[in-house]
């Protein structure tokens, strides 16, 4: 039992890895149609059908591309820093639950059937590990952007640095709310708290906190200031290039994939379809590939709102950006958690 | 002498501007139709091709005369008129009636020429125009010196009498005129 254990263990990160990987690569295809439809214009049609070929091309680019070192970076971190980031943003998702799971035998290889979870790490403390692992992705930007010797790329990695402490607090805040109403740290226990309504309506306050700090964690537009192409060129990957510089850019997929999955697990009632009456007496046991389903689906539109937002709002300035954080989200999110904690305890 | 300063004041927002999100969800709603309404103004160039205004100024080319042949004589105004040396003529002598020279060689330089059309406005015979291509990508920098037989166009056909200096002197006497039927106009009219 205990080799089969291992053995779904380990197909599950391989399946959840190459598939991460993959829809890196077609978002980076999808913000560039995206964009492209947005601003009447076509993106890339050409690689294939509609383009689709695309992602194969630019990852066969970024391989052979001449990998550069700059003179004077410090170059144990300056390698160190792209796999940083990108290893930290992949690891998030290790908790991230899509489903109940199902019971199988292997075709009737096993003689007691046996539970598959759908989701690699079932941990007590899920939220708090993701908290942690996507706080950390913040030491990949900063060590790439100091160990570059470039000042834009300084400025993008410190910028990063203030950015993140900032909004870190307000992201922490609002979903101690949801923390409070589920009872639980654990993803699975959060969700399923949702089965009556989704935590989006009670703490429709909180979900605005998270979401507005959810993009700057993940330094996307609004919020895109360690990166500001007009300012620092491109910020704390200025000097990168080749492998490196993709590397930089799947786990800024990767984050956002994370934030997307974090947001529907949190708020919008994760594999529920509908904001009220969880499953509506549908057999899950029996129909155990729907929750998967409606929460992929729910992780996409969650990852097209983000290339939405980004291609329609522009960038804020850095005191706004400090202003927006300390003065508006954090009081915003402690209101939030003294309501919902009254409303727990009096009513 | 004191300079006016204009002291621009920063707009007065309303309570629903300041909070943003009224106007983020106005922003969402423009750019999502953009994308439902998708008109692109995208030109998908080698198949398609944008229609050209019909006084454009493409590639030049020599029309023919009645004959079919060159009509350039080598005056060599257009080399004279051209803003950037791109065109460089060497003249022979021609024994035909009533033309003097003929253009022996006859470059243009499409690396330095700008298509600026002098050259056109400079020719008396009408022996060049500008034609409406465009595409003069080449390999090497041979490819870019264009010689009178790439551009001569024997299906152009240039309006203008062949017989160049008599046509000259007849039209500053006011004996030519430009289009057929205005010539059979006058003569009806003197004939009456």
């Amino acid at each position: 039992m205990l080799w089969v254990e291992i053995g779904i263990s380990v197909v599950k990160i391989a399946l959840v890895l190459f598939v991460v990987l993959t829809l890196v690569a077609y978002l980076s295809y999808a913000e560039r149609r995206i964009s492209a439809f947005i601003q009447d214009r076509l993106g890339p049609n050409r690689v294939g059908p509609f383009g689709l070929l695309q992602p194969i091309a630019d990852g066969l680019k970024f391989i052979f591309k001449e990998d550069i070192i700059p003179e004077g970076a410090n170059k144990p971190f300056y390698i160190l820093a792209p796999a940083f980031s990108l290893v930290t943003a992949i690891i998030a998702l290790a908790v991230i639950p899509i489903g109940y799971g199902f019971n199988t035998t292997f075709f009737g290889n096993l003689n007691e059937p046996i539970h598959v979870s759908l989701q690699i790490a079932d941990i007590n403390a899920g939220l708090l590990y993701v908290l942690a692992i996507t706080s950390l992705g913040v030491y990949g930007i900063v060590l790439g952007g100091w160990s570059s010797n470039s000042k834009y790329s300084l400025l993008g990695g410190i910028r990063s640095a203030a950015q993140m402490i900032s909004y870190e607090l307000s992201l922490g805040l609002s979903i101690i709310g949801v923390i409070a109403i589920a009872g639980s740290l654990r993803l699975y226990d959060i969700i399923d708290a949702q089965a009556k309504v989704w935590f989006l309506i009670p703490q429709c306050l909180g979900f605005l906190v998270f979401m507005v700090s959810s993009f700057a964690e993940t330094n996307r537009l609004p919020f895109d200031l360690p990166e500001a192409e007009p300012e620092l060129v491109a910020g704390y990957h200025t000097e990168y290039s080749s492998m490196k510089f993709a590397m930089f850019y799947m786990a800024e997929y990767t984050n956002m994939i994370t934030a997307s999955a974090l947001a529907v697990c949190l708020f919008l009632g994760g594999w529920f379809p509908l904001p009220f009456g969880g499953w509506f007496g549908i057999d899950i046991e029996k129909y155990w590939y729907l929750p998967p389903i409606v929460f992929i689906a729910k992780v996409f539109l969650m990852l097209f709102f983000f290339i939405w937002v980004r291609w329609t709002l522009p960038r804020f300035r850095y005191d706004q950006l400090m202003r927006l954080g300390w003065k508006v989200l954090f009081p915003l999110a402690v209101l939030n958690l003294i309501v919902t904690s009254a409303i727990i305890v009096f009513v | 002498m004191t300079i006016k300063v204009k002291v621009i004041q920063p707009p007065n927002l309303s309570f629903l501007e300041r909070i943003y999100i009224p106007e983020i969800i106005k922003g969402l709603k423009t750019t999502l139709m953009h994308i439902l309404n998708f008109h692109p103004i995208t030109v998908q160039y080698p198949e398609e091709v944008k229609q050209l205004p019909p006084r454009y100024r493409g590639l030049h080319i020599l029309p023919a005369d009645d004959e079919g042949k060159i009509r350039c004589v080598a005056c060599k105004l257009c080399e004279v008129a051209c803003p950037t040396q791109a065109i460089s003529i060497v003249a022979e002598a021609s024994d035909e009636y009533g033309i003097e020279r003929r253009p022996k060689v006859y470059n243009i330089d499409f690396m330095r020429c700008v298509f600026c059309g002098f050259c056109v406005e400079a020719c008396p015979c009408d022996a060049l125009r500008m034609g409406m291509q465009y595409e003069l990508a080449s390999y090497n920098r041979a490819g870019l010196i264009h010689t009178k037989e790439v551009f001569f166009d024997p299906n152009v056909k240039s309006r203008a009498p062949r017989d160049n200096a008599n046509f000259l002197y007849e039209r500053e006497r006011g004996e030519i005129l430009d289009e057929p039927n205005e010539v059979e106009k006058i003569r009806n009219a003197s004939s009456i």
